[in-house]
């Protein structure tokens, strides 16, 4: 069967200018999403991903911007291709929540301290265009809190009332508030317990695979990447470094980043001594090498991998990886 | 060396005029022995009073009720001379350690401050020969690259390479550590892990590795034990291997269930978490009983009420009055 892909990241940079330094926040990355799939991004702390994913709502802070490349949403609720980098103000504040909502890092703190739960709800809902009262509407976000197990009663409290795992199954109810096509998860489960975690994921699958939601989920966990994505793109530096499904990534692993943390991660079921670190440190962004990104830390680098900077290579079934060991004839050249 | 006994904590809470004053109980009835270069892992999730603990341990907090005795002799009754000695000998290594270090002082500074401590007098040279020591134990060399930069300009690895560096400077016997890596990024993270097991192996230091993660907990205390803790109780105690591969405690087989393994073979094994309700039972409104009755699917109206006693199943202690209705673990 064909995929069909429903947001396309084209060669996309992102660099925050500044006076004395200029970040290179996001490299050249290239990306599609599959519909009704859930796609993770997996990456370090400063690797880019939350900057990536920022750039498919067009909310990248100032004074951050997108320098090259253009993302392109398929958008079947509109029924058009939408280029989100080329977007005005009123149509991004259409589009937003409506085709793409999001759920951010901390959503603990996402919700506003003095409005009760309801009115945060109805607030979206009356902006977006709709048309019942109150009371009616109320209505529709019980339903929508049923979905996530919560009662309607938590429409009347503050969310000082409701636990961290509360809030955060609500905004994931708010989220989904106007069924939009694309919901991006950016680190949805930090400052949680396991069983917790494993509860909203849960949650965030059933959704996915009854609503048909497509979900962006960006995470330095690895654990939850395999127990719950589709498809797995791997970011270090601002660059990414290998995308393919999720099975396929973790037998093959070719990028040796991809490897590394791989064999960093612990897991109960597996043997403390078959775990190693990456040596060296992470990448400073604003000094970055004209070569490989990760050449610094890489066991398996060459002279090649400091002066060049990688391709992406093909390596079949839409799996790709950014390394010199795979490019084919490069040596000639 | 270190022995918990009976310890008991609660904090007050803020109540109105008039009315009787409410108390959190934080920790109830723990006991626990640490030998001599043993590492224990004390894992369980917020708010179970592992934090708590670890402050307990190494005297920033007292008990409500209970001892900690340190080599026999009771840290909060004990002679001056014995008391200073008990503070060197335990450390103490935060989870952020940006916060833990003086932003204005440089790691020589920072470093230094410590040893002088640990030898009043120390002659400039020794001094030196001591700091190039302990940085090269904890992996921060060639030691000119660090000495005199300020914690900012540090990774988070390497800072908590520092903190490490500074508690040894005391040669201390035994180290709390409260989660040294989960601030850390995934690929330094087992480089930490390995520093731990190394001062444990040859500099003979006991550890208490407090953490939410099972997953290290296993690396770190692979031959050791491991105290699971929900709510303030230890509901399971044992060999690490025993209680993570047949846990018998239904919260334990709830945690165990619930971490996801990082490998995608593995996906949909893992089955439904055997546990009713999400919510975590309030402190204050919680009675006698097993604190995780409301949540535990195999709990009888007892179990809420009654003092829950230990049993001991190959080894393992059990804070469980209906052991036998929980399934066997397979």
């Amino acid at each position: 069967m064909e995929k069909r892909y429903i947001a396309e990241f084209d060669h996309v940079s992102i660099d925050y200018e500044m006076v004395r330094l200029c970040l290179h926040a996001v490299n050249d990355v290239s990306m599609k999403l599959e519909k009704g799939k859930i796609t993770a991004v997996v990456g370090e702390s400063g690797s880019g991903k939350t900057t990536l994913a920022s750039a498919l709502l067009n909310c990248i802070t100032s004074p951050g911007r997108v320098v090259g490349g253009r993302v392109i949403v398929h958008s079947e609720k509109r029924g058009e291709d939408i280029d989100v980098t080329a977007l005005n103000e009123k149509q991004l504040n259409d589009f937003r929540w409506d085709i793409v909502s999001m759920v951010f890092q901390g959503a603990q703190s996402s919700l506003n301290p003095i409005v009760t739960i309801l009115n945060q709800f109805y607030e979206t809902y009356k902006i977006h265009g709709g048309k019942e009262s109150k009371k009616e509407a109320r209505k529709i976000f019980a339903k929508l809190l049923e979905r996530v197990n919560l009662s309607e009663r938590v429409l009347d409290s503050y969310p000082h009332e409701i636990s961290g795992g509360m809030k955060q199954r609500v905004m994931i109810a708010l989220a989904l508030l106007l069924r939009p096509e694309i919901i991006i998860l950016d680190e949805p489960t930090t400052a949680l317990d396991v069983i917790t975690q494993s509860y909203i994921f849960g949650l965030l699958k059933s959704i996915n695979e009854e609503y048909g939601t497509t979900m962006l989920l960006l995470t330095h966990d690895i654990a939850v990447v395999a127990e719950y994505a589709d498809n797995l793109g791997v970011m270090y530096g601002g660059r990414l470094m290998e995308f393919g499904t999720v099975e396929d990534v973790f037998a093959r692993r070719f990028n040796p980043y991809t490897e590394g943390l791989i064999n960093a991660t612990p897991s109960l079921r597996r043997d403390a001594d078959t775990l190693t670190e990456i040596p060296g440190t992470p990448i400073d962004i604003t000094n970055l090498p004209p070569g490989c990104v990760f050449a610094d830390r890489c066991l398996k680098k060459t002279e090649r991998c400091e002066i060049v900077s990688p391709d992406d290579v093909d390596m079949g079934g839409g799996h790709m990886v950014k390394c010199h060991l795979y490019a084919e004839g490069e040596q000639d050249a | 060396m270190l022995e918990l006994k009976n310890i008991n904590m609660s904090f007050a809470l803020k109540g109105k005029f008039f009315q009787t004053e409410k108390r959190a109980v934080v920790i109830r009835d723990f006991d626990l022995t640490i030998g001599d270069d043993e590492i224990i892992a004390v894992v369980g999730e917020s708010g179970c009073g592992k934090t708590t603990i670890g402050k307990i341990v190494t005297g920033l907090l007292a008990p409500t009720s209970g001892e900690v005795l340190f080599n026999g002799e009771n840290i909060r009754r004990t002679k001056r001379n014995n008391k200073s000695d008990y503070r060197r000998n335990v450390q103490f290594i935060q989870q952020d350690s940006y916060a833990a270090l003086n932003p204005v002082k440089t790691i020589h500074q920072s470093l230094c401050a410590a040893i002088e401590i640990a030898e009043k007098g120390i002659s400039k040279e020794k001094k030196q020969q001591r700091l190039e020591e302990l940085m090269g134990f904890v992996g921060l060399t060639p030691i000119e690259h660090f000495v005199f930069k300020y914690p900012h300009q540090l990774s988070g690895g390497q800072r908590q390479r520092v903190l490490m560096a500074r508690a040894l400077a005391l040669n201390p016997k035994l180290i709390v550590a409260d989660e040294p890596v989960s601030m850390i990024d995934v690929s330094l993270r087992i480089a930490i892990l390995k520093l731990i097991e190394k001062l444990n192996r040859e500099l003979k230091i006991a550890f208490i590795y407090i953490t939410h993660d099972l997953a290290t907990a296993k690396y770190i205390a692979d031959k050791g034990r491991i105290c699971v803790m929900y709510l303030g109780d230890i509901v399971e105690l044992g060999n690490i291997d025993e209680v993570l591969f047949h846990p018998k405690h239904p919260y334990t087989q709830a945690l165990v269930t619930a971490v996801p393994v990082p490998d995608p073979s593995y996906r949909g094994t893992r089955g439904e978490i055997p546990v009713k309700g999400m919510e975590m039972t309030k402190l204050t409104e919680r009675g006698r009983g097993c604190s995780f009755a409301p949540r535990c699917p195999y709990a009888t109206e007892e179990c809420s009420q009654e003092d829950i006693p230990y049993v001991e199943i190959n080894g393992v202690k059990v804070k469980c009055r209906n052991i036998e209705e929980v399934p066997v673990w397979t």
